[in-house]
């Protein structure tokens, strides 16, 4: 089923969730209405090197410098924001917001700590050069924190309103403690920095028009506190009730999901969609996490496919592939399969469920595996 | 001659290391190069020359004006079980050709092997990955196996004493600890971007 690529009209309300595969990471596109637009981490395209919400933009005609407002990241986690700091250069009239827990001196350290790892595939160094081109322009962060609303947009008489559901102060307290005890095990520039898990900075968003209310998961997880976690985005203030479309936390895995959150605050059958993660022997959704998200909705859409490995990288010459193969290595490209699930609908609309869906390359609905 | 060239009088090297090993595996070793200094006197020791400018990047180049394969040899652990060539009384030719090369980054060990996502520094492109297993790293490396170690690994044709075999080698970046002058500059970029506003 292709996508017809097209601006959505003034009064549209479109979101686009992107996916790569592999563990290429996730994106997601908003346009909250009145050519606003709002990117949420990004993925980079391995061949063009370009972030997949710039060529999106630039393929039906939106210029991201001028219609970008906002630019947001979920966390700093690579597989959320590689190429961000190419839409930050861009969007040069979009405010920038990421976690409020990365505003501690701890994290600036790992910054500078980072630059000079300089790792491929670091998270550390998208934050850092964002930083830099921050700084330089002279702009200001948004914090992302519990119960902020990070954009608004009136037009007739309904408000558009996109709010941060998490993190908390407490999980900002434990998320800056485990940053001191990283910062403790980097002793040399010889490993690249570890990535936190589980996620408590991690930004959680909800999105308002009218009847329409989305919840972005990013990668927050469940916690046994009711302060940190999913816990603390059920009892938050400015948690919508009655939310029909939901982008499952952390890839669909079984510590993204929150019961009470589910069952509690989704319209039934909510709409579903989540990208995919896989790397070395970690793939998620799993089986009983398709299952268990198939048991509250039919209505489910996947990105990507959760792996796709080539054994023969398409770009590598014939005659080295041959040696490698007969050294006795198993090499493995991750295949880059990108895909978008695409759901659209006026936002003066007063009937719910009149969403338009349509799926793009390797996006499909989630179906039991067999 | 070797020519390449590198930037920047007053910053510390140490950082550059394992890229300038990694050009000197990949210049030093080829025949030609190999001739070059054999018909020089051995007694030549290697200077890298830095001069001033703006940015280096891991692209950079550096200036080798002398090179002695003797000081090669006992300086670094360049690879594993090669003899390199000893001494001016014997014309011993080796050469390593490299045809793939990765920067490696350990995602997940197991008891035998791990697995690790490469950067293709050859062809570019896609990322790749790879189960390997533990045999295949050196005894005086295992202690620097642990998830988000990066390393290099090469693969390629060697001519030793005439025979040419196809090799792999594995090396982990070895840059020594933080030195206060690396911290005084992570903490100048933390007061810098501690000047960011947030609303």
């Amino acid at each position: 089923m292709g996508l017809t690529r097209f601006k959505p009209a003034k009064d549209d309300l479109e979101v686009l969730f992107f996916g790569g595969s592999n563990g290429y990471g996730e994106c997601i596109l908003i346009h909250l209405g009145n050519d606003n637009w709002v990117c949420i981490d990004s993925i980079l395209n391995p061949h063009t090197k370009v972030p997949v919400a710039l060529e999106y933009l630039n393929s039906i005609g939106v210029n991201p410098a001028e219609n970008l407002v906002l630019v947001i990241a979920t966390h700093w986690h690579d597989d959320h924001i590689k190429g961000l700091g190419d839409i930050v250069e861009i969007a040069v009239n979009a405010r920038f917001a990421c976690s409020g827990a990365l505003a501690k001196d701890e994290f600036f350290v790992l910054l500078g700590l980072g630059e000079q790892i300089d790792s491929p595939n670091s998270g550390i160094n998208e934050m850092e050069r964002i930083h830099k081109l921050l700084f330089n322009r002279d702009a200001t962060i948004t914090r992302s924190v519990v119960d902020k609303v990070l954009y608004r947009l009136v037009y007739g008489n309904l408000e558009v309103r996109l709010t941060a559901l998490s993190p908390s102060d407490r999980a900002m307290n434990v998320f800056n403690e485990e940053l001191q005890e990283l910062l403790k095990d980097i002793d040399s520039p010889n490993t690249a920095i570890r990535k936190i898990n589980p996620n408590y900075s991690s930004v959680v968003l909800s999105i308002e028009a009218g009847i329409n209310k989305i919840v972005l998961g990013a990668d927050l997880e469940i916690n046994n506190d009711i302060q940190m976690g999913w816990a603390a985005v059920l009892n938050s203030q400015m948690c919508p009730d009655t939310i029909l479309i939901i982008k499952c936390a952390h890839h669909g895995s079984e510590n993204g999901h929150d019961e009470s959150f589910w069952t509690q605050k989704l319209l039934h059958p909510p709409i579903v969609t989540l990208t995919p993660y896989a790397r070395g022997r970690t793939k998620i959704p799993k089986i009983d996490d398709i299952k268990r998200i198939l048991s509250f909705t039919s209505e489910a859409y996947i990105t990507s496919d959760i792996a796709a490995l080539r054994s023969k990288k398409s770009n590598r010459a014939a005659k080295v592939t041959k040696v490698i193969e007969e050294l006795g290595y198993s090499v493995k490209e991750r295949v880059y399969k990108p895909g978008i699930v695409a759901m659209r609908k006026n936002v003066f609309d007063q009937e719910v469920r009149n969403w338009k869906i349509t799926l793009e390359g390797s996006a499909r609905v989630l179906v039991p595996e067999p | 001659m070797i020519s390449l060239s590198i930037n920047d009088k007053d910053r510390d090297h140490s950082s550059l290391i394992p890229y300038v090993e990694k050009i000197i595996l990949d210049r030093m070793f080829e025949q030609e190069d190999v001739n070059k200094v054999l018909e020089e006197s051995p007694s030549l020791f290697m200077s890298i020359e830095v001069s001033r400018s703006s940015e280096i990047d891991k692209n950079s180049t550096i200036n080798i004006y002398k090179s002695s394969v003797k000081d090669l040899a006992n300086s670094q652990p360049l690879m594993k079980g090669l003899n390199l060539i000893p001494n001016n009384k014997t014309k011993h030719v080796y050469s390593f050709r490299s045809l793939q090369k990765w920067e490696g980054v350990i995602e997940e060990i197991y008891a035998d092997c791990f697995i690790a996502r490469l950067t293709d520094l050859t062809y570019g492109g896609a990322d790749e990955e790879v189960e390997l297993q533990l045999s295949e790293i050196n005894q005086e490396d295992m202690n620097l196996l642990k998830v988000g170690a990066i390393f290099y690994w090469s693969i390629g044709h060697e001519l030793s004493k005439g025979q040419m075999r196809k090799i792999s080698f594995i090396r982990f970046r070895r840059l020594p600890p933080w030195n206060p002058k690396q911290w005084d500059q992570a903490l100048d970029l933390t007061n810098k971007y501690k000047k960011i506003k947030w609303d």
